[in-house]
């Protein structure tokens, strides 16, 4: 399978036993994990609440979609994207890493494309870069992982 | 709708959380209550001859039948059937004292259609969530009081 004829500059997230492959755009900072609040009563991937640039976001481990549950290390980063599309602005929320992610530029179609892995929860299709395994997320499946489209705030 | 004033800043399983201070909301000391089990709720208010259920929660907001606690928080003053939560401390937090920031939990709600925690405050290390009354009113209704673990 070939991908358009383009150049992305995406980043590539340590996370478990493989990497997320997320194109910068969708990247606000990567940030050192600050301390996690619990937050009662979610899913187990969501692994608490920190503070970052003075508003709170949720924190999430999508390893455990595939691995292990994540333990946080002086090497853990926090990944912060921007709002999902359609989401309220200041719906930031981060992704757990084991490392600091590294910085790619993808030119398309020279990557090989291992559509077999590609059957991970949440991972749209998988790419072997730099004999590195990884998943593009599908933001359609995280947007409906992520807000329940029945909540409200009471 | 009365401007608000303070916020409730509430202990237990050793957590802490704010709750705005409403009209909906009233609060009790334990010698006001009932230390009698009903279903998985850990003491009761008798008021009118109505009973009012009150839960005992652990960290993972679990219901227990006993806890160290001092007070009980009652929501939904007013509603049919109050309910109210057993916390170990309490503190009132005038509004002005807190910076509070929207929070969107992520994951189903726990309650159908509520989430619990709409907001944050951000002064210190880590996020202490807010609570949304309506919310964990109806998270501990959910308990059941004379069908839990009735022992």
């Amino acid at each position: 399978m070939a991908l358009a004829n383009d150049r992305i500059h995406a980043l590539l997230l340590p996370v478990s036993d493989r990497y997320l492959l997320v194109p910068s755009a969708l990247v606000a900072e990567i940030a050192v994990v600050a301390a996690l609040t619990p937050v009662p009563l979610s899913p187990s991937w969501v692994l608490g609440a920190m503070t970052w640039r003075s508003r709170p976001l949720a924190v999430c481990d999508l390893g455990r979609f595939w691995g292990p549950p994540a333990t946080v290390g002086p090497k853990s980063r926090a990944v912060v994207f921007y709002p999902l599309p359609g989401r309220s602005p200041t719906e930031f929320f981060a992704i757990l890493t084991n490392a600091e992610p590294q910085s790619r530029t993808i030119e398309t179609p020279a990557v090989l494309l291992t559509d077999e892995d590609a059957v991970h929860p949440h991972i749209a299709v998988s790419l072997d870069i730099d004999g590195k395994r990884a998943g593009i997320p599908d933001i359609g499946s995280l947007k409906e992982l992520f807000y329940d489209a029945a909540a409200a705030v009471a | 709708m009365t401007d608000l004033q303070h916020y409730l800043e509430l202990r237990f399983a050793g957590q802490t959380f704010l709750m705005p201070n409403g009209l909906d909301v009233s609060v009790e000391p334990r010698e006001n209550m009932q230390l009698e089990r009903r279903g998985r709720a850990a003491a009761l208010r008798t008021v009118q001859g109505e009973a009012w259920l009150a839960y005992a929660l652990d960290s993972d907001w679990l219901p227990l039948p006993e806890s160290p606690w001092t007070r009980v928080v009652f929501l939904g003053i007013g509603a049919s059937q109050p309910v109210g939560l057993l916390v170990d401390e309490l503190k009132l937090m005038p509004v002005g004292s807190l910076r509070i920031e929207p929070f969107t939990p992520l994951g189903p709600a726990p309650v159908p259609g509520r989430h619990l925690f709409p907001a944050a405050a951000v002064d210190g290390r880590a996020p202490i969530l807010v609570m949304a009354p309506a919310g964990l009113a109806a998270y501990l209704r959910s308990l059941g009081g004379d069908n839990g673990l009735g022992e």
